[in-house]
């Protein structure tokens, strides 16, 4: 009962606060050039819902596949991190580097590598999501309960069966924490990767802008944080419904 | 203490005396074609105005500050004066003062390239030109050579792509991005946009309408005196050089003395005095735009702009 009444409020709120850019535009105490009309948004979705479909379908692709192999590499080099201290060494200050760098700053020497392609997007996106799945893997694999380690030990568990059957496991609830993170950030990274390669979301609220068409940049950045919510719920069902026991054991 | 207290207010005094200046927004860094607006400094001064220069940056959006009154003169393109009487009537900005006669677009290729039209560059299926879609210039020239040949790729900024491949050409101001060029000792041809039939003014002075009815007589000054620090600047620009290039470091005293030569030639206004405008042009851009679908009101040429 009190989901519902604090769902009515979330409701009200939000509806008084559209209500209010509505009214400040409609009576031009706010220019529609500078923001748009909520009514205008939503009847530019049915009026050029076949250019912002095909710009969404363009940037989700590319966001899902760049998340994928993200989350697989990150997976596969936090485990490798895990077993070889040189390699530790070796490969986290590059990881922390594309961390840290700002991904816009990275962008156009990607162009300049990879060219004008969807390569370009597709590794914008990567290096932007690959580090908190990399980050969280590590972190999980190395939090072992002390009695676990030691019965195994006990059991005279390989190094290989002490991963897979023990660490790993534990290190599932810290894995899901950087996939809902990263699949958030790979919609960021493949967007920026869009700016300059010209397609998807990124190129339409580029061109957008140029033209003053606030309307199409609201529009746009809705589908994206649309975007991001449907990556990051979608990786919590499938995650969570994979691994269902290993993460309520925990 | 005394001393603090002392500081800490005349910090703020200084925020709110640059708080109390009247704004003029660039669209970039300090470089030449901004050179006649440092050098008119001075002559706003004499004019009882205090005018604070904000430099802009990559995508810097003065039109829509102008337009929201985050600042009272911004630099823009007549395109976007266009542009801002189609969005918002009520809030349309009117050019003031135009910098360019004849305007910089150009598009430039490697000289290795054969034929001397830009036609051909446009039907070459071998060559990749690197254009920034959105731009109104850019749209005319698509819809101009179309059906297009050339591989279309994103416009990524500077000359860094263009200078590591044979096969590329690139849009770009003739005052920058090919003086960029020959500074590399690359062998270019260019094409002003301009002789393809698009001349917007640029590097345009401009203000709201509202503001102009209101303050008529100090935007009057305000042109005055920027034509005043324009015809000095082009007369003797060392001084103003030495300050834009220790504002913005990348534009060398060289490159702000090679732009300048090139400006000079794109801004021959007589009869008409220095940043003045012609009826006819907006008239032709209006309707240019009209045909590129970017606009779908049909303006006159005189509520774009006004000469002083």
């Amino acid at each position: 009962m009190k989901s519902r009444s604090d769902r009515l409020v979330i409701f009200i709120i939000y509806f008084g606060f559209f209500a209010a850019i509505e009214f400040l535009v409609t009576k031009d105490i706010v220019s529609s050039a500078i923001l748009p009309k909520p009514s205008e948004i939503l009847k530019l979705f049915w009026l050029d819902r076949s250019v912002l479909t095909t710009a969404f379908l363009q940037t989700a692709f590319s966001s899902v596949v760049a998340f994928i192999l993200a989350a697989f590499l990150a997976f596969a080099l936090g485990i490798l991190i895990h077993l070889s201290d040189l390699l530790k060494k070796t490969a986290m200050p590059v990881a922390l580097f594309l961390q840290t760098v700002p991904i816009i700053a990275i962008a156009p020497l990607l162009v300049i590598y990879f060219g004008f392609g969807w390569v370009t997007t597709l590794i914008a996106g990567i290096i932007v999501c690959f580090f908190p799945v990399l980050i969280s893997t590590t972190t999980g694999l190395a939090n072992t309960k002390s009695t676990e380690d030691e019965l195994l030990q006990f059991l005279k568990a390989s190094r290989l069966q002490k991963l897979i059957f023990l660490q790993i496991p534990n290190a599932l609830p810290n894995i899901l924490a950087g996939l809902k993170t990263s699949a958030g950030l790979a919609v960021i990274g493949v967007v920026s990767g869009e700016f300059l390669v010209g397609s998807g979301l990124g190129a339409l609220i580029e061109s957008s802008r140029l033209q003053q068409r606030v309307d199409f940049v609201f529009a746009s950045l809705i589908l994206l944080a649309l975007l991001g919510l449907i990556l990051m719920k979608s990786t919590e069902i499938i995650f969570t419904w994979l691994f269902k026991k290993y993460l309520i054991r925990k | 203490m005394h001393k603090t207290i002392t500081c800490m207010i005349s910090t703020m005094l200084i925020s709110f005396s640059s708080f109390a200046a009247t704004k003029l927004a660039l669209n970039w860094k300090a470089e030449s074609e901004f050179g006649g607006f440092y050098e008119a400094l001075p002559f706003y001064k004499k004019q009882n105005l205090d005018i604070e220069i904000q430099e802009g940056g990559s995508g810097s959006p003065t039109s829509q500050m102008l337009m929201n009154e985050s600042v009272d003169y911004a630099i823009v393109s007549a395109e976007e004066v266009v542009l801002s009487a189609d969005r918002d009537a009520k809030r349309r900005l009117v050019a003031v003062f135009s910098v360019f006669e004849t305007s910089p677009y150009m598009i430039m290729a490697h000289e290795g390239f054969e034929s001397n039209k830009l036609s051909d560059l446009f039907q070459d299926s071998k060559q990749t030109i690197s254009l920034q879609k959105g731009l109104p210039y850019v749209e005319y020239l698509l819809k101009k050579f179309a059906p297009i040949q050339a591989k279309i790729v994103p416009y990524t900024g500077g000359i860094g792509l263009f200078q590591s491949n044979q096969m590329m050409a690139q849009q770009g101001f003739i005052t920058s991005e090919a003086l960029l060029a020959d500074q590399l000792n690359l062998k270019v041809k260019t094409w002003l946009v301009a002789d393809e039939g698009f001349n917007p003014y640029i590097t345009v002075l401009a203000v709201r309408e509202d503001f102009l009815k209101k303050n008529r007589a100090s935007v009057q000054k305000m042109v005055e005196a920027t034509r005043q620090g324009w015809l000095a600047y082009l007369k003797n620009p060392k001084a103003t050089n030495t300050l834009m290039n220790q504002k913005n470091p990348a534009m060398t005293m060289k490159m702000l003395e090679l732009s300048l030569v090139k400006m000079q030639a794109l801004m021959k206004f007589e009869p008409l005095a220095l940043g003045q405008m012609k009826s006819e042009r907006w008239q032709q851009l209006n309707k240019q735009m009209r045909e590129l679908k970017l606009i779908k009101k049909d303006l006159k040429a005189e509520e774009f702009f006004q000469n002083f």
